[in-house]
Parts: C-alpha cells; sequence; structure tokens
C-alpha cells in the first residue's frame, strides 16, 4: 500500500466500491457459458469422430500391411488357430485378405499373390489338429467364399481369355473342396487344391500344362493322404508349381503392360 | 476475525462448485463479485458498457480457468487479477498510452479531510475516469491494486522509470481537480453559512 495521500484518498474509497451491473448481465454471461459448453461438447465430439476415423484407417493400412508380409500373415493365422477359435470376424478379415492381393494389378503384387494361398495352408493344416466338429464348420466357412470368388473371378477371366480349359477346370475343382467331409479328411493339402484353384485363373498360355501339374499335386496328395509317400515330396512339387505361377503372371502382366 | 473465516469459508466453498461448473455457484460468484470487478473494470475503461463487456468476458475466464485457483490467498483476489490483466490488454490496443506532457507543480495541497466527507465514490471515479489513459493506469494499478513499480512496469510491458512519472503525473493532476473540488465545497458552505 502506497503512502502517499493522494493514493491513500482513493484507494480507501474505490478499492471495495460496487458498481451496479445492468439487468442483463449476467443473462448475457450465461448465453456465452451455454455456448461454450456446447463447443466444448461439440469438440469434443469432433475429437472423438477424428480418432474413430484414424482407427479406421490406420487398421486398414495395417491389415494391408500384414497381407503384403508374408511373415506376418503366416504368424497371425497360426496364432488365430493356435486359439482354437475361428470367429466369424477373423473369417471375414482373412477373406477381405485374400481378396486384396487379387485386385490390384500393380507389378508389386507378383510376390503378394501369393500371400491368400500360404495363409490358407497354415489354418488348414493347424484346424485338421483340432476336432472335427470344429473344422467342418468352420472349414465350410472358410472355404465357401474364397470359392465363391475364385469362380467368379475365373469366369471373368474366362470371359477375357475365351479359354475353356481354365472354365472346366475352375468349375470342377471348387465343388470338391466345398464338401466338408473332404475337408476334414485332406485338409493338409486340400489348401494345395485351393492353390490351385486361385491360380491358375490369371493365367492363359500355360492352362494345359498346370492342369496336369495340378493333377500330378491331386495324385501325390493322395498318396500322402494314405501315408506312401512323404510330404515333402509334395511340397517340392507346390514349391515349383508356385514359381511356375509366378512366372505365368510376370509373364501376364508384362503382356498388359506390352498391351 | 471469525467474520474473516467465514467469508474465505464461503469463498472456497463457491470456487469448489465452480470447478464442478456448477451453474448456482456461478451465479452466486457473479452475484456476489460482479459489482466490485465492474467498479474495477470502470477505473480502467471510462466507456461503462465497455467496461460492462470486459467484466462479462472476464469473468468467462474466470469460469473456464477456475482449475488453476489452486485455493490458496483470497479467491476475490485471484478474480481482481484476471479482471485487472483483462482491462489492460484491452487497454493495450489504444496507441500514444503514455503522455509525457509536462504539469506544473501545485502550490498548495488539498484539504483531503475536507473532501473526504464531501466527495462521493462517484466523484473520485469521474476524476480518474478523466485522466488521460496512461496515467489512469499507473495510478490504478500502482495506488489502488498495490502493484509495484515492477510489477506495473511487467504488466505494461514499459519502463519502471515510465510507470514512476506516469503515477507523479497522475497525482499531480488528480491533486489539481482535487484543488477545483475543494473550492466549490468551499464555496457551497460558505453560501450555506450565509443562509
Amino acid at each position: 500500500m502506497s503512502n502517499n495521500k493522494i493514493d491513500q484518498f482513493f484507494s480507501k474509497k474505490l478499492e471495495n466500491h460496487s458498481a451496479t451491473p445492468s439487468a442483463d448481465a449476467w443473462s448475457r454471461l450465461e448465453s456465452k457459458l451455454d455456448k461454450k459448453e456446447k463447443r466444448v461438447g461439440m469438440i469434443w465430439w469432433q475429437f472423438a469422430a477424428a480418432i474413430l476415423l484414424l482407427l479406421t484407417i490406420g487398421g486398414l493400412f495395417y491389415n494391408s500391411m500384414q497381407s503384403n508380409d508374408p511373415a506376418n500373415m503366416v504368424n497371425e493365422t497360426k496364432l488365430l488357430a493356435e486359439e482354437g477359435e475361428t470367429n466369424n470376424n477373423n473369417i471375414v478379415t482373412e477373406e477381405e485378405k485374400v481378396q486384396e492381393p487379387e485386385e490390384v494389378e500393380e507389378p508389386e503384387n507378383l510376390i503378394a499373390d501369393n500371400k491368400p494361398a500360404v495363409s490358407e495352408k497354415t489354418k488348414a493344416t493347424v484346424t485338421s489338429t483340432s476336432s472335427s466338429n470344429l473344422i467342418a464348420q468352420n472349414e465350410a466357412k472358410v472355404t465357401e467364399k474364397p470359392i465363391d470368388i475364385s469362380i467368379a473371378e475365373l469366369e471373368k477371366v474366362v470371359a477375357k481369355s475365351d479359354l475353356e480349359d481354365v472354365e472346366t477346370l475352375g468349375l470342377v475343382i471348387p465343388t470338391e473342396v466345398v464338401k466338408p467331409t473332404k475337408v476334414i479328411q485332406v485338409a493338409s493339402f486340400e489348401v494345395e487344391i485351393y492353390r490351385g484353384l486361385n491360380k491358375p485363373e490369371q493365367t492363359t498360355a500355360k492352362t494345359t500344362e498346370k492342369k496336369s501339374t495340378f493333377k500330378r499335386a491331386l495324385e501325390i496328395a493322395m498318396d500322402v493322404k494314405n501315408g506312401e509317400i512323404a510330404l515333402d515330396d509334395l511340397r517340392g512339387l507346390k514349391d515349383g508349381f508356385i514359381s511356375n505361377l509366378d512366372d505365368d503372371n510376370k509373364a501376364e502382366r508384362n503382356r498388359k503392360v506390352m498391351n | 476475525m471469525r467474520l474473516e473465516i467465514r467469508k474465505s469459508e464461503q469463498e472456497n466453498q463457491l470456487a469448489e462448485g465452480c470447478r464442478n461448473g456448477d451453474r448456482k455457484s456461478q451465479k452466486a460468484v457473479y452475484e456476489r463479485y460482479s459489482g466490485r470487478m465492474l467498479s474495477l473494470c470502470q477505473r480502467y475503461i471510462a466507456q461503462q458498457d465497455e467496461a460492462e463487456d470486459i467484466m462479462i468476458n472476464a469473468f468467462m475466464k474466470i469460469f473456464q480457468k477456475i482449475d488453476q485457483y489452486k485455493g490458496d490467498g483470497s479467491f476475490e483476489g485471484w478474480m481482481r487479477r484476471i479482471v485487472v490483466n483483462d482491462c489492460l490488454s484491452h487497454l493495450r490496443k489504444s496507441r500514444n498510452m503514455y503522455l509525457e506532457s509536462s504539469i506544473e507543480k501545485l502550490d498548495s495541497e488539498p484539504d483531503l479531510q475536507l473532501l473526504e466527507d464531501h466527495l462521493e465514490v462517484e466523484d473520485l471515479m469521474s476524476l480518474i475516469a478523466d485522466l488521460p489513459i496512461g496515467y489512469r493506469t499507473v495510478f490504478n494499478l500502482y495506488a489502488i491494486e498495490g502493484y509495484s513499480h515492477k510489477e506495473v512496469a511487467e504488466a505494461l510491458n514499459i519502463q519502471e522509470a515510465t510507470s514512476k512519472s506516469q503515477l507523479s503525473r497522475a497525482r499531480v493532476l488528480l491533486q489539481k481537480e482535487l484543488k477545483r473540488l475543494e473550492e466549490q465545497v468551499n464555496i457551497k458552505n460558505r453560501s450555506y453559512e450565509q443562509q
């Protein structure tokens, strides 16, 4: 507090002086407070919406990243199978994964194209060790959709390439796969069939050769099933088959680029 | 003393209510302090409607920043700081705030004892309102709010020397005005005696 007389004279009288606000001052303040509260609420909603959007985009991005990375894919599907439960959601996401690489026609997908087959393989292998009822149920769900896709796409490709071989190949085998009992029994190489289904659809030149490769694979698979030969032989064949497919895909794409 | 304790208890309760965003507590705080805060604003800002706008906005800020009031020191003191700062940031918009015109010293000082009996608060308010902005602001901060020259200089972003010179000029102007009022009072008194 100042010692000055003038200062004290004024402060004594003015320090605690009270003026009268106009009658509507409180209602003006109140409406401002209401507006502010509303705006804060809005901001929270917008914030929540933004977070949700980011999570969705992030999730989609993450999923596509994973389906581009074979190691992750295998690990994930193994984990899923180990948990012993293949709920509908998981199936849906995996179906998405299966579909995605097929739809994109960029050169990078040469590698990605093989992913669906890999995932299916691991799934089938693991599920074959679980109880048969569960497998029948799950496999029915899992295989149903992809086969629809492959048929649909086969038809597309056939229409494009005018190759009747592909059509017969595509339409005969899925019916075998769809049967749940068959799936249970030959779960471990059903995948190979499935791979065979998925891949030749994109090729046009070597379909006949592929058909024979496929049939050979089927025969060997039956042998493996009956315990006549070792699984390694089938694997070797499978690897050869995949590399064949890759070459075909490359050739196919190169041709498209040229055109 | 007992009254002081009860007062601060009430303050704390109101502050707590405001912290929870309770509209009743906010209204109670407004009703209790708006008059004093408006008077404070009017000392800094001469226009009545402007002063009230600033008071309302300052209350908005008080309710928004209530979490920053930790309960140490008086609630009213904390609010006054916010209101003063709002007045200052409003004044900062005006240019050439700090006049350095020369003011001649007075020969004699006004009779403050006599004036205190005869002058109303409103008279003093209008004396302050008539001061040039720079003088008025420094005088308000230093003489009434009790800021030091250092605090005034920081709040107004000026030199301490400027704060001091503005204050002394403000005092001289106020003394002049008080002297004039004193003469009016004396004239009034003489005419009253003659009757």
